[in-house]
């Protein structure tokens, strides 16, 4: 089985749990013989993918330097070539916008013929998980201010700055006066002709990653939140292969009632085109349901998995001292809940002797966080480290007492089950998809600061509680392989392709009671 | 003569409101409000009509049905605060002298393995409460969730108790048989031990708990009484069941009724079989040997020792912090830290505390209130800390408050939980 995957980041570059989700993902796929070719917007050559063929969408498959793990197939499954089958025609639904590109791609891959698209269209890679079209225009201007300057993009050196996208700097620690070094970070990695325009670059990367696989033969596209959808869209129809929208977080989630239309149009389309949407939690189906109308029967919950301990080095960082550490990592946004957890510190503080409060993560609401602190008289238990990466993150998960999730609508979470595996206890709002799996944490609702708050003195004054859960979450986390996720993928595309061939292949002798 | 003796277990813990860590320090009340209608609940859909088809199942058949009742002071409390009704038809059954109250300690707590002094304070507590009711002082004791070991028997027997009900999860002397009476190693204490097996068939049938097969019959369920049992002479089969139903839904007053009615007619057409209470069991079987239990042994399925209900480190330090406030709290002399300080050792609470999905005792049969246990032992800590706290800072609940008698002195000035 070959499977063709659209997605917009790929550790070590990361912003979120997509990237860390779609290693662990493709890593347990190919050990059950599927074959991937996953195209994220850039390459570094870094990444760590020697069990598939991973490329970015500015360089494409061919143009890829030969960096460790760029082409290596298992030579399991030799799939029946998928480029002849008939294409499908437009089904009704799309969104004109959608349709539109869908449209004009056909044409472009008419008439590039078998030259490659590359090189054609630069896609810029400041195509980065979770932007907003107004951060992503910030971004712009950001830049076009500093090449006006004449001087050279700061950082663009590091890739690792430039992934961490708009207002996600790096290293250390970062002081009240963040929004100018903020801005001196930002950092589109090469000089290319922007448009200025979110909305451009999702079509310029469905442009080019459709002219790139234009003579690739695969079974199915498989197309990561609503950023890739419109290429999905595209090249499923191009090819005349199922669709799999698999949804990690929709708008809804990211932004609330503030949604973007325009977002919220394109993951619309993205789903109606869709032969299966997979979701990461049932919390997330419920959603896909409620404010998209897709029918129950045509999603497929999969949950995240994540790494044995085996895979992870576990270590343990812990600090001599009997500093307590109450640990929030991830983006500074709205969608997860800074505001409780500074809320709840500020109940905690009074009755916690020598307590530390870490925001470990960077986002638009970091400069408020801080400010609320400041105002609160709670800096001294605060500590604001910005964008963490790779050690960073293990070594603070490792020292955290506590990590703490109170997002506000959280399709998976899969932070949580990172700190579980680093044995650090954990609390979850009840408004996450990991709420679904998870036993062996506490749980609040996001916005019950008191309760919350209960639960994080309970948890490091009484010490009890501790012991118990990391032995408890440890054998739970043991049973929530990536296996076990990718098992039920491959169920997924069985039953696509199953539908598809009733269609396509009804002359097919074996299966003659089909049409 | 075969005998069946059929014990009825009745417990209704006081449940803790949930307690905020914030909650700490400031007077709050610290039980629930739900405790009320739960008693009430279990009163009207349990309780009553059950006592009512007991009593006439007892005229029916002449006195020849006779049961046994353990009925812990929490439940008799409450029952009497939210459902007298409750109480007194349990009065009305005794009153038909077929119905014998066993002693139980008064909070269904776990004091016999932590303090012996508490344990037989609240054992004799109980006693004078049954007496006081029920008209007749109990002369069998029954251990919270069925504990006992040798060192349980010797307090009990000091006490004047003639017979203990047991558990004995281990083969027993003799063909592996549970159905005979036993002794105390070295004492008179007559030991009467639960047949698991058929219990489980009749509580199954009788409150809906789920054994995993089909339900039996009341027929089928005699039939194994009297054959696979051994209906030898001198025999006994101690059934120890819960009396209340699992949960709203399950098996209505009337099919436990009817169940009753055909295994009580079932048993009594058996040639030579007749129902016992504990004290005549104890009285008309002639003890087959000593049977030691050196460890304590429980009801619990799994583990069959106290693990359920101390086994993990949230359970076995909530134990202990509880049990070190004992002395103070019982010096400070104060009835409402006292009685918190008491219904906090029933084993219900620790019962909540457990990660390995609780005991299957076929007592237990309330569901947590708690989400998790992590939960139960947070709300637990925070008003054993509001406790410790009371002591510590507030000498006006002492009734020895006068300045010379220090009753805070020792104590930290701090919840007893903050980290030092």
């Amino acid at each position: 089985m070959k499977v063709l995957m659209l997605g917009w980041e790929y550790p070590p570059h990361i912003s979120g749990g997509l990237g860390t989700a779609c290693h662990g993902l493709t890593t347990a796929l190919a050990r059950l013989g599927v074959e991937i070719d996953f195209v994220v917007p850039r390459f570094y050559g870094d990444e760590d993918s020697a069990h598939m063929r991973l490329w970015g969408a500015l360089d494409g498959p061919a143009g890829t330097t030969p960096a460790r793990g760029v082409v290596r197939r298992a030579p399991t499954d030799p799939s029946p070539p998928s480029a002849g089958v008939p294409r499908e025609a437009p089904r009704p639904g799309l969104t004109d916008d959608v349709a539109r590109l869908s449209d004009d791609i056909d044409a472009d891959v008419e008439r590039s013929g078998t030259e490659p698209g590359i090189g054609r269209i630069e896609v810029p890679a400041q195509l980065k998980p979770y932007l907003t079209p107004e951060t992503y225009a910030q971004l712009v201007r950001a830049d076009a201010v500093r090449r006006s300057l004449g001087g050279r993009p700061e950082g663009a050196a590091d890739p690792t700055v430039a992934a961490a996208g708009p207002g996600e700097a790096s290293g250390a620690e970062l002081k009240p006066s963040v929004g100018q070094r903020q801005a001196s970070t930002l950092s589109p990695a090469e000089p290319s002709p922007y448009s200025g325009d979110l909305f451009d670059e999702v079509e310029r990367y469905a442009r080019n990653v459709a002219a790139q696989v234009r003579d690739r033969a695969f079974d199915l596209v498989h197309a990561h939140d609503w950023l890739t959808w419109p290429a999905g869209v595209a090249i499923a129809r191009a090819h005349g292969v199922p669709l799999l929208a698999h949804a990690h977080s929709l708008e809804f989630d990211r932004s609330g009632e503030s949604a973007d239309s325009r977002i919220f149009e394109v993951e619309q389309a993205g789903l109606r085109a869709a032969d299966r949407v997979i979701a990461v939690s049932y919390y997330t189906r419920g959603l896909l349901h409620k404010q998209h109308g897709v029918p129950l029967d045509r999603i497929t919950v999969v949950h995240n998995g994540v790494y044995s301990q085996a895979e992870i080095q576990s270590y343990r960082d812990k600090q001599p001292s009997d500093r307590k550490t109450v640990l929030f990592l991830g983006r500074v946004t709205f969608q997860k809940g800074p505001e409780y957890f500074v809320r709840a510190a500020a109940k905690v503080v009074p009755h916690v002797r020598n307590v530390e409060f870490v925001v470990a993560g960077s986002g638009d609401m970091l400069p408020a966080m801080i400010q609320q602190v400041a105002e609160m008289g709670l800096a001294r238990y605060f500590r604001f480290t910005g964008f963490l990466k790779g050690a960073e993150v293990e070594r603070m998960f490792s020292m955290a007492d506590l990590y703490v999730m109170p997002s506000v609508s959280e399709p998976f979470g899969i932070s949580a089950l990172e700190a579980m595996s680093y044995d650090t206890p954990v609390i979850i709002s009840k408004q996450s998809g990991v709420a679904e799996v998870l036993k062996h944490a506490l749980k609040a609702d996001f916005w019950d600061v008191d309760y919350l708050a209960n639960l994080i003195i309970g948890a490091l004054l009484y010490p009890e509680l501790r012991a118990d859960i990391v032995a408890m979450a440890r054998e739970e986390v043991r049973q929530l392989h990536w296996d076990a996720a990718a098992e039920a993928m491959v169920g997924a595309y069985r039953e696509v392709l199953g539908a598809r061939g009733s269609l396509d292949a009804g002359h097919t002798e074996s299966e003659p009671s089909r049409v | 003569m075969p005998a069946v003796c059929l014990c009825f277990h009745v417990h209704q813990p006081v449940r803790l409101r949930r307690f905020s860590y914030f909650h700490v320090g400031g007077r709050h009340e610290h039980f629930d409000a739900t405790n009320r209608d739960v008693v009430l609940r279990v009163s009207e859909g349990c309780y009553l009509p059950t006592n009512r088809m007991l009593a006439d199942l007892i005229e029916r058949h002449a006195g020849r049905v006779r049961v046994a009742f353990s009925i812990t002071g929490t439940a008799i409390e409450q029952m009497a605060r939210y459902a007298p009704a409750a109480i007194e038809s349990f009065r009305a059954l005794a009153g038909t002298g077929c119905v014998e109250f066993l002693a139980e300690t008064y909070y269904h707590s776990l004091a016999a393995l932590y303090d012996t002094g508490e344990f037989r304070a609240q054992v004799a507590q109980h006693t004078a409460h049954v007496e006081a009711l029920f008209g007749r002082r109990p002369t069998v004791f029954r251990n919270t969730e069925l504990i006992y070991s040798d060192h349980i028997g010797a307090l009990i027997e000091d006490m004047g108790f003639e017979a203990v009900l047991a558990d004995r999860g281990d083969p027993v002397p003799r063909a592996d048989d549970p159905h005979g009476v036993y002794l105390r190693p070295g004492g008179t204490l007559r030991l009467l031990l639960k047949d698991r097996r058929v219990s489980a068939d009749v509580a199954c049938r009788f409150n809906g708990r789920a054994t995993g097969g089909p339900a039996i019959t009341a027929r089928a369920l005699v039939d194994r009484l009297t054959t696979v049992n051994g209906g030898c002479d001198g025999a006994v089969v101690n059934l120890m069941v819960g009396y209340q139903t699992l949960a709203d839904g399950l098996p209505q007053a009337e099919e436990r009724g009817q169940f009753l009615a055909e295994m009580a007619a079932a048993i009594l057409a058996e040639p030579g079989w007749a129902f016992e209470t504990p004290s005549e069991a104890a009285r008309s079987h002639t003890p087959r040997c000593e049977l030691g239990f050196p460890e304590p042994v429980s009801c619990a399925e799994a583990s069959r020792d106290h693990s359920a209900w101390s086994g993990n480190h949230m359970q076995a330090g909530a134990l202990r912090r509880l049990y070190d406030l004992g002395p103070k709290i019982l010096e400070c002399g104060n009835a409402v830290s006292i009685d918190l300080w008491r219904n906090l050792q029933s084993s219900d609470h620790f019962n909540y505390m457990s990660t390995t999905g609780g005991p299957d005792d076929g007592v237990s049969l309330a569901p947590s209130p708690y989400p998790s246990p992590y939960d139960a032992f947070i709300n637990y800590m925070n008003v054993v800390t509001d406790l410790s706290t009371m002591l510590a800072t507030r000498p006006d609940l002492s009734r020895h408050n006068e300045p010379s008698v220090s009753t805070g002195g020792t104590v930290a000035r701090m919840p007893a939980g903050h980290v030092a």
